[in-house]
């Protein structure tokens, strides 16, 4: 991957919001893991009716 | 490698753009199959209204049920992802002065998605899948039903990664430097919560999809895990918009006035919240679920959801801020609201992106952060507040920000000059007008209790009749007056469209530029001042503006709690 342009060395908030793959891999972990299996993880332990 | 040469590119003479001629006409495509099919699930909305006036009642039930399907999952999903398509392609090959990454898979993007599309309205249209948008296990739809909707979700998908491919092209070829502009950051984010829209998405539909041929005995749908999945499609969708049309807000800002974002880092910060948050909203689509816990409904809705509150609240302050500076730093530096008097009102680019902007944070805004709320969920759950709702997000905010960008997009995409500009000029009033009261008034009946979902509001000649009040029956039919009055917006703006794309002036390429919009701090350097604004504050006007906002917020959350104790039989 080629550096971009600017010398500088950019902030490390900067550096994560300029990786779109880190920003994907983020945006789909986070509701994955929150929303997704949290919430079927509820209802798989929804308990039996004796 | 470089291996385009000089005439796949032209130079827009309107915004100045480096445009790619192959990813220019994957632009036209998906923006003009948008309008097609917002011009068909319009009609079938059109339809769905005037069966719930209840003094009119169009159309039969069964009928009912069918055009609510076609009209939710055509305006819903096929028009705003269409148009979503041609909004990436945009930023990522027209705004960074780009190629497209591949434009085979960009085709096979646009055919995917309309044959998708195609399916699933001959499998709503033959009447054997009228199970709504959400198309809840068990209710079962025709194969293809569920076909079309993975090969239209697939589509998307490969639409997304032709636009982070052409990101790698563009950081390539350098043809920016540096970070990405705001606007296409902003379409990262929409493409980062598309990505695990229709992932989720396929997730649930293939099963779905098994499940509808009976190949395989025994298997089916739990109901429950259904619609916990199918929900981190159906709302996801639906944030997608939202971010595509506050990137839309910052393009129109900056078109429109020559503004900068107030500030950049909060804005990238505000996108980044977005990108982390927004999508578990979805929870506030089952908090009366029974099977899942409060400790997963109240993490979800009640914290987490916030953090994506506090980007939408940044981005409803930064972008009339910018606005405000830029006409401050032009001369218009008087009082609280000049600068809001003297704005374009005239032009629909400026109008409509206004327009969208007050009715997403009054109306669909509010709204959804109070109904997010576990207790006052129970009062309106399932009733036709939902709808009034989704409308204030989705027609007053994301499609009339739709709208008011493609008065800009057609001189530059299709070369065209706007045609009927009397009728484009008046558009974004007529459609925000019966946006804005349709979506009150729906929500109106919802708090007294109308539910969506039924042909009848009046249950006449079922068994289990149920009374409504009749001030919800007059809220009705009120609220589907200004539904109509929103129709007619929407055909004033698709004549426009296809008047100008067909009938309009033609844009000679090698024409003389356009007058470019003078740049705010240019402007300002001439004026020789040194400060603008109020008492320090550089944007005094907005700064009210947010402060009713926030009033207003707090009053409807006080009128919710207060409504639902007088409707808590213990109180």
């Amino acid at each position: 991957m080629s550096e971009s342009t600017n010398n500088t060395n950019p902030h490390f908030m900067q550096k994560v919001l300029d990786n779109n793959w880190l920003l994907l891999a983020l945006g789909v972990l986070t509701p994955t893991v929150l929303y997704i299996l949290w919430g079927l993880w509820d209802v798989i332990h929804i308990p039996m009716i004796p | 490698m470089a291996t385009t040469t000089l005439s796949e590119y032209r130079v827009d003479p309107v915004s100045g753009l480096k445009i790619n001629r192959t990813a220019n006409t994957l632009v036209k495509w998906n923006a003009f199959a948008a309008v097609v099919f917002l011009l068909v699930g319009g009609l079938f909305g059109l339809g769905v209204a005037l069966t719930r006036m209840p003094s009119v009642q169009l159309l039969p039930p069964e009928m009912f049920y069918m055009f609510l399907t076609a009209h939710g999952l055509i305006n819903l999903a096929v028009w705003i992802i269409f148009f979503e398509m041609a909004v990436l392609y945009f930023l990522g090959a027209h705004v960074l002065g780009n190629r497209l990454a591949t434009p085979r898979f960009a085709w096979a993007q646009f055919w995917l998605m309309l044959v998708g599309a195609a399916m699933v309205a001959v499998a709503v249209l033959g009447g054997n899948s009228s199970v709504m948008m959400t198309s809840y296990p068990p209710l079962e739809a025709a194969p293809h039903f569920y076909l079309g909707l993975i090969l239209f979700a697939v589509g998307a998908l490969i639409g997304c990664f032709v636009f982070l491919g052409t990101l790698v092209v563009a950081k390539k070829e350098k043809t920016y430097s540096g970070s990405l502009p705001l606007v296409v950051f902003g379409g990262v984010t929409a493409c980062v919560i598309a990505i695990f829209t229709i992932v989720s998405g396929a997730l649930i539909l293939i099963p779905t999809f098994i499940w509808s041929l009976h190949i395989i005995d025994g298997f089916t749908i739990n109901p429950m895990m259904y619609r916990v999945v199918w929900w981190a499609f159906g709302h996801s969708s639906q944030q997608i918009n939202v971010v595509t049309h506050i990137s839309i807000w910052y393009l129109i800002a900056s078109l429109v006035f020559g503004a900068k974002p107030m500030s950049e880092k909060v804005s990238r910060f505000a996108f980044l919240l977005y990108i982390l948050f927004l999508q578990l909203g979805s929870v506030h689509h089952l908090l009366s679920d029974p099977g899942l816990t409060s400790a997963w409904k109240i993490f979800n809705t009640s914290y987490m959801i916030y953090l994506a509150v506090l980007a939408s609240m940044i981005h409803g302050l930064t972008v009339p801020g910018s606005i405000e500076v830029a006409q401050r730093k032009k001369g218009m530096d008087a009082g609280l609201f000049t600068w809001l008097r003297k704005a374009p009102w005239g032009n629909p680019v400026f109008s409509g992106m206004f327009l969208s902007l007050v009715g997403f944070g009054f109306i669909g805004g509010i709204t959804g952060v109070v109904m997010s709320v576990e207790q006052i969920n129970m009062i309106i759950h399932n009733t036709m507040y939902l709808p009034g709702h989704f409308h204030g997000t989705l027609v007053a905010g994301t499609t009339m920000a739709f709208m008011a960008v493609t008065y800009w997009l057609i001189p530059v995409v299709f070369q065209r000059k706007i045609a009927l500009a009397g009728v484009a000029k008046l558009q974004p009033y007529v459609f925000s007008l019966g946006a804005w009261v349709f979506s009150i008034s729906l929500m109106g009946a919802g708090t007294l209790g109308v539910q969506r979902r039924h042909a009848d509001i009046t249950f006449a000649g079922q068994p289990l009749a149920y009374e409504y009040p009749e001030i919800a029956k007059g809220l009705m039919d009120f609220g589907e007056i200004f539904a109509v009055i929103m129709s007619v917006g929407a055909i004033m703006f698709i004549i426009v469209v296809l008047a100008s794309i067909f009938a309009g002036e033609r844009i000679p390429e090698g024409s003389a530029p356009w007058p470019k919009v003078e740049d705010a701090d240019v402007a300002f350097a001439k004026t020789g001042k040194k400060h603008i604004g109020i008492g320090g504050f550089e944007a005094p006007g907005t700064f009210v503006l947010a402060l009713i906002l926030f009033v207003t917020l707090v009053l409807y959350y006080f009128i919710n709690f207060k409504y639902l104790s007088t409707v808590w039989g213990m109180s």
